[in-house]
Protein backbone atom coordinates (compact mmCIF):
# COMPACT_ATOMS: atom_id res chain seq x y z
CA UNK A 1 0.00 0.00 0.00
CA UNK A 2 2.89 2.55 1.10
CA UNK A 3 4.46 1.60 -2.31
CA UNK A 4 1.22 2.08 -4.29
CA UNK A 5 0.83 5.60 -2.62
CA UNK A 6 4.56 6.37 -3.31
CA UNK A 7 4.55 5.16 -6.96
CA UNK A 8 0.97 7.66 -7.36
CA UNK A 9 2.84 10.33 -5.93
CA UNK A 10 5.93 10.22 -8.63
CA UNK A 11 3.29 9.87 -11.19
CA UNK A 12 1.24 12.78 -10.08
CA UNK A 13 4.47 14.87 -9.88
CA UNK A 14 6.07 13.65 -13.17
CA UNK A 15 3.04 13.94 -14.93
CA UNK A 16 2.30 17.60 -13.50
CA UNK A 17 5.85 18.61 -14.86
CA UNK A 18 4.85 17.39 -18.14
CA UNK A 19 2.04 19.41 -18.11
CA UNK A 20 3.87 22.29 -17.57
CA UNK A 21 6.61 22.03 -20.16
CA UNK A 22 3.22 21.32 -22.90
CA UNK A 23 1.77 24.72 -21.18
CA UNK A 24 4.88 26.38 -21.97
CA UNK A 25 5.71 25.26 -25.31
CA UNK A 26 1.59 25.92 -26.27
CA UNK A 27 2.38 29.03 -24.92
CA UNK A 28 5.31 30.56 -26.64
CA UNK A 29 5.27 28.40 -30.20
CA UNK A 30 1.54 27.83 -31.04
CA UNK A 31 -0.49 30.88 -29.15
CA UNK A 32 0.26 34.21 -31.24
CA UNK A 33 1.41 37.11 -29.78
CA UNK A 34 -0.94 39.83 -28.85
CA UNK A 35 -1.36 42.59 -31.18
CA UNK A 36 -0.36 45.41 -29.34
CA UNK A 37 1.70 44.02 -26.07
CA UNK A 38 3.62 41.48 -28.05
CA UNK A 39 4.81 38.77 -26.61
CA UNK A 40 4.80 40.06 -23.13
CA UNK A 41 1.41 39.30 -22.78
CA UNK A 42 1.76 35.74 -22.40
CA UNK A 43 2.60 36.09 -19.20
CA UNK A 44 -0.92 36.43 -18.63
CA UNK A 45 -1.25 32.82 -19.41
CA UNK A 46 0.66 31.86 -16.27
CA UNK A 47 -0.56 34.95 -14.56
CA UNK A 48 -3.89 35.18 -13.85
CA UNK A 49 -3.85 30.73 -13.54
CA UNK A 50 -1.50 31.17 -10.23
CA UNK A 51 -3.48 34.62 -8.88
CA UNK A 52 -7.19 32.09 -8.67
CA UNK A 53 -5.21 29.26 -7.21
CA UNK A 54 -3.21 31.60 -4.81
CA UNK A 55 -6.67 33.19 -3.49
CA UNK A 56 -8.15 29.23 -3.69
CA UNK A 57 -4.55 28.48 -1.35
CA UNK A 58 -6.20 31.62 0.93
CA UNK A 59 -9.80 30.42 0.80
CA UNK A 60 -8.46 26.34 1.45
CA UNK A 61 -6.70 28.44 4.76
CA UNK A 62 -9.88 30.08 5.59
CA UNK A 63 -11.73 26.81 5.72
CA UNK A 64 -9.18 25.26 7.69
CA UNK A 65 -8.95 27.40 10.33
CA UNK A 66 -12.67 27.76 10.74
CA UNK A 67 -12.84 24.35 11.03
CA UNK A 68 -10.37 24.34 13.39
CA UNK A 69 -11.41 26.81 15.51
CA UNK A 70 -14.86 24.09 15.63
CA UNK A 71 -12.94 21.17 16.34
CA UNK A 72 -9.46 21.88 17.54
CA UNK A 73 -7.53 18.88 15.92
CA UNK A 74 -4.86 19.62 15.05
CA UNK A 75 -4.87 17.96 11.12
CA UNK A 76 -6.96 21.41 10.59
CA UNK A 77 -3.89 23.65 12.18
CA UNK A 78 -1.54 22.31 9.73
CA UNK A 79 -3.99 22.05 6.83
CA UNK A 80 -4.33 25.88 7.51
CA UNK A 81 -0.52 26.25 7.72
CA UNK A 82 0.37 24.33 4.57
CA UNK A 83 -2.32 26.44 2.62
CA UNK A 84 -0.52 29.28 3.80
CA UNK A 85 3.06 28.73 2.85
CA UNK A 86 1.31 27.89 -0.47
CA UNK A 87 -0.54 30.60 -0.91
CA UNK A 88 2.56 32.93 0.05
CA UNK A 89 4.27 31.25 -2.78
CA UNK A 90 1.71 31.76 -5.63
CA UNK A 91 0.87 35.28 -4.27
CA UNK A 92 5.06 36.54 -4.25
CA UNK A 93 4.86 34.60 -8.23
CA UNK A 94 1.54 36.72 -8.77
CA UNK A 95 3.33 40.03 -7.85
CA UNK A 96 6.57 39.63 -9.69
CA UNK A 97 4.94 38.57 -13.05
CA UNK A 98 2.58 41.14 -12.16
CA UNK A 99 5.86 43.93 -12.48
CA UNK A 100 7.47 42.74 -14.92
CA UNK A 101 4.66 42.67 -17.41
CA UNK A 102 4.11 46.33 -15.85
CA UNK A 103 7.32 47.26 -16.78
CA UNK A 104 7.19 46.22 -20.30
CA UNK A 105 3.46 47.19 -20.98
CA UNK A 106 3.05 50.39 -19.02
CA UNK A 107 6.91 51.06 -18.67
CA UNK A 108 7.11 50.86 -14.60
CA UNK A 109 7.32 48.17 -12.30
CA UNK A 110 4.60 49.31 -10.24
CA UNK A 111 2.13 51.51 -9.43
CA UNK A 112 -0.05 52.15 -6.48
CA UNK A 113 -3.52 51.62 -8.28
CA UNK A 114 -5.97 49.46 -5.70
CA UNK A 115 -5.72 46.27 -7.23
CA UNK A 116 -1.67 45.75 -6.89
CA UNK A 117 -1.92 47.68 -3.38
CA UNK A 118 -4.66 45.88 -1.96
CA UNK A 119 -2.72 42.38 -3.59
CA UNK A 120 0.41 43.49 -1.86
CA UNK A 121 -1.61 43.70 1.44
CA UNK A 122 -2.88 40.31 0.91
CA UNK A 123 0.39 39.04 0.38
CA UNK A 124 1.85 40.81 3.68
CA UNK A 125 -1.22 39.46 5.49
CA UNK A 126 -0.23 35.71 4.86
CA UNK A 127 3.78 36.36 5.20
CA UNK A 128 3.01 37.84 8.77
CA UNK A 129 1.06 34.67 9.16
CA UNK A 130 3.73 32.53 8.85
CA UNK A 131 6.39 34.80 10.25
CA UNK A 132 4.07 35.32 13.86
CA UNK A 133 3.05 31.26 14.55
CA UNK A 134 6.99 30.65 15.35
CA UNK A 135 6.49 33.47 17.78
CA UNK A 136 4.11 31.74 20.21
CA UNK A 137 5.61 28.71 22.39
CA UNK A 138 2.33 27.41 23.38
CA UNK A 139 1.27 24.76 20.09
CA UNK A 140 -2.40 25.38 21.32
CA UNK A 141 -2.34 28.76 21.64
CA UNK A 142 -0.33 29.50 18.42
CA UNK A 143 -2.92 27.39 16.49
CA UNK A 144 -5.81 29.28 17.96
CA UNK A 145 -3.86 32.90 17.14
CA UNK A 146 -3.13 31.48 13.67
CA UNK A 147 -6.83 30.40 12.77
CA UNK A 148 -8.41 33.80 14.14
CA UNK A 149 -5.63 35.26 12.19
CA UNK A 150 -6.82 33.62 9.06
CA UNK A 151 -10.07 33.83 9.00
CA UNK A 152 -9.64 37.32 9.46
CA UNK A 153 -7.08 37.74 7.02
CA UNK A 154 -9.12 35.99 4.22
CA UNK A 155 -11.61 38.98 3.97
CA UNK A 156 -8.70 41.20 1.92
CA UNK A 157 -9.37 38.27 -0.61
CA UNK A 158 -12.46 39.70 -2.36
CA UNK A 159 -11.49 42.99 -1.87
CA UNK A 160 -8.42 42.15 -4.27
CA UNK A 161 -10.81 40.75 -6.83
CA UNK A 162 -13.89 43.27 -6.91
CA UNK A 163 -11.23 46.21 -6.52
CA UNK A 164 -11.31 46.79 -10.08
CA UNK A 165 -15.48 46.53 -9.93
CA UNK A 166 -15.67 48.79 -6.80
CA UNK A 167 -12.80 51.50 -8.21
CA UNK A 168 -12.76 51.41 -11.68
CA UNK A 169 -9.70 53.68 -12.03
CA UNK A 170 -7.53 50.59 -11.70
CA UNK A 171 -5.37 49.94 -14.34
CA UNK A 172 -6.51 46.53 -14.20
CA UNK A 173 -9.47 45.66 -16.79
CA UNK A 174 -13.01 44.48 -15.10
CA UNK A 175 -13.24 42.11 -18.21
CA UNK A 176 -10.67 40.48 -20.97
CA UNK A 177 -12.06 39.71 -23.60
CA UNK A 178 -9.68 37.06 -25.67
CA UNK A 179 -8.84 35.71 -29.36
CA UNK A 180 -10.18 32.18 -29.47
CA UNK A 181 -6.31 30.40 -29.51
CA UNK A 182 -5.09 32.48 -26.56
CA UNK A 183 -8.51 31.73 -24.34
CA UNK A 184 -7.52 28.04 -25.37
CA UNK A 185 -4.47 28.35 -23.92
CA UNK A 186 -5.10 30.33 -21.07
CA UNK A 187 -7.65 27.57 -19.74
CA UNK A 188 -5.47 24.95 -20.60
CA UNK A 189 -2.86 26.76 -18.71
CA UNK A 190 -5.29 26.29 -15.49
CA UNK A 191 -5.12 22.26 -15.23
CA UNK A 192 -1.20 22.16 -14.12
CA UNK A 193 -0.89 24.68 -12.21
CA UNK A 194 -4.27 23.73 -10.03
CA UNK A 195 -2.45 19.94 -9.91
CA UNK A 196 0.23 21.84 -8.54
CA UNK A 197 -1.21 24.35 -6.10
CA UNK A 198 -3.34 20.42 -4.99
CA UNK A 199 -0.53 18.58 -4.76
CA UNK A 200 1.68 21.32 -3.02
CA UNK A 201 -1.06 21.82 0.01
CA UNK A 202 -0.94 18.03 0.35
CA UNK A 203 3.07 17.66 0.64
CA UNK A 204 3.10 19.96 3.03
CA UNK A 205 0.39 19.30 5.38
CA UNK A 206 1.92 15.75 5.47
CA UNK A 207 5.75 17.09 6.23
CA UNK A 208 4.08 20.29 8.79
CA UNK A 209 1.63 16.77 9.89
CA UNK A 210 4.61 14.72 10.68
CA UNK A 211 6.98 17.79 12.18
CA UNK A 212 4.43 18.50 14.67
CA UNK A 213 3.98 14.99 15.95
CA UNK A 214 7.38 14.15 15.89
CA UNK A 215 8.37 17.50 18.09
CA UNK A 216 5.01 16.30 20.67
CA UNK A 217 6.51 12.86 21.08
CA UNK A 218 10.28 14.22 21.66
CA UNK A 219 8.44 17.29 23.93
CA UNK A 220 6.96 14.09 25.96
CA UNK A 221 10.18 12.26 26.05
CA UNK A 222 11.74 15.32 27.77
CA UNK A 223 9.30 15.25 30.81
CA UNK A 224 8.93 12.30 31.05
CA UNK A 225 5.70 12.52 30.02
CA UNK A 226 3.20 9.62 28.00
CA UNK A 227 4.83 9.02 24.79
CA UNK A 228 2.26 8.62 22.23
CA UNK A 229 1.74 4.99 20.45
CA UNK A 230 2.50 6.30 17.22
CA UNK A 231 3.62 9.56 15.53
CA UNK A 232 1.88 9.21 12.22
CA UNK A 233 -0.29 11.97 12.02
CA UNK A 234 -3.37 11.03 13.20
CA UNK A 235 -4.91 14.54 13.43
CA UNK A 236 -4.84 14.74 17.93
CA UNK A 237 -7.16 17.40 19.77
CA UNK A 238 -4.87 20.35 20.54
CA UNK B 1 -16.37 56.02 -17.50
CA UNK B 2 -17.74 54.13 -20.27
CA UNK B 3 -17.80 50.40 -20.16
CA UNK B 4 -15.20 49.95 -23.47
CA UNK B 5 -12.66 51.44 -20.98
CA UNK B 6 -13.18 48.50 -18.50
CA UNK B 7 -13.00 45.90 -21.41
CA UNK B 8 -9.17 44.93 -22.90
CA UNK B 9 -9.01 43.39 -26.06
CA UNK B 10 -6.57 40.90 -26.34
CA UNK B 11 -6.19 39.93 -30.34
CA UNK B 12 -3.62 38.04 -32.11
CA UNK B 13 -0.91 40.14 -34.22
CA UNK B 14 -0.83 38.95 -37.82
CA UNK B 15 2.16 36.39 -38.48
CA UNK B 16 5.46 37.72 -38.91
CA UNK B 17 3.91 41.63 -37.17
CA UNK B 18 6.90 42.78 -34.81
CA UNK B 19 4.08 43.81 -32.34
CA UNK B 20 5.12 46.08 -29.44
CA UNK B 21 9.08 45.86 -29.86
CA UNK B 22 9.01 42.03 -30.32
CA UNK B 23 12.52 41.23 -28.94
CA UNK B 24 12.32 43.10 -25.83
CA UNK B 25 8.66 42.00 -25.01
CA UNK B 26 9.98 38.44 -25.46
CA UNK B 27 12.77 38.82 -23.11
CA UNK B 28 10.19 40.17 -20.74
CA UNK B 29 7.75 37.01 -21.16
CA UNK B 30 11.17 34.65 -20.78
CA UNK B 31 12.16 36.72 -17.58
CA UNK B 32 8.32 36.35 -16.19
CA UNK B 33 8.19 32.39 -17.06
CA UNK B 34 11.47 32.01 -15.74
CA UNK B 35 10.46 33.34 -12.44
CA UNK B 36 7.36 31.92 -12.25
CA UNK B 37 8.36 28.13 -13.13
CA UNK B 38 11.56 28.62 -10.84
CA UNK B 39 9.70 29.64 -7.89
CA UNK B 40 7.03 27.16 -8.32
CA UNK B 41 9.14 24.40 -8.94
CA UNK B 42 11.93 24.89 -6.63
CA UNK B 43 9.18 25.33 -3.70
CA UNK B 44 7.49 21.93 -4.98
CA UNK B 45 11.15 20.78 -4.83
CA UNK B 46 12.28 22.04 -1.27
CA UNK B 47 8.61 20.48 -0.07
CA UNK B 48 9.03 17.48 -1.32
CA UNK B 49 12.69 16.89 -0.31
CA UNK B 50 11.78 18.07 3.24
CA UNK B 51 8.38 15.81 2.90
CA UNK B 52 11.27 13.06 2.93
CA UNK B 53 13.34 14.45 5.54
CA UNK B 54 10.12 14.07 7.71
CA UNK B 55 9.47 10.92 6.73
CA UNK B 56 12.95 10.13 7.62
CA UNK B 57 12.96 11.71 10.96
CA UNK B 58 9.83 9.90 11.81
CA UNK B 59 11.35 6.21 10.83
CA UNK B 60 14.22 7.46 13.24
CA UNK B 61 12.18 8.20 16.39
CA UNK B 62 10.00 5.08 15.64
CA UNK B 63 13.17 2.84 16.10
CA UNK B 64 14.11 4.52 19.20
CA UNK B 65 17.22 5.94 17.64
CA UNK B 66 16.64 9.34 18.93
Amino acid sequence: MDSTKRLFGVLFWVFTAALFAGAVVLAFAFTPDEATMGAVQKIFYVHLPVAINSFLACFVNFVASLVFLWQRRRTWDDLATAAAQVAVVLLTIVLATGMIWGRSAWGHWWTWSPRLTLSLVLWLLYVVYLVIRPSIPSAQRRAVVAAVYGAVAFLDVPLVYLSTRLMPQDVHPTEVVLAPSMRLTLGLWFLPVTLLTVGLIIVRRRALALQSQTRAVLAAAENDGPVPATIHPTGGVL
Amino acid sequence: MSAVNLVVLASAAPAGAAAGGSVDTLNFAILGYTVALGVMWGFALWSLWDLRRSRQRTGQIEEGKT
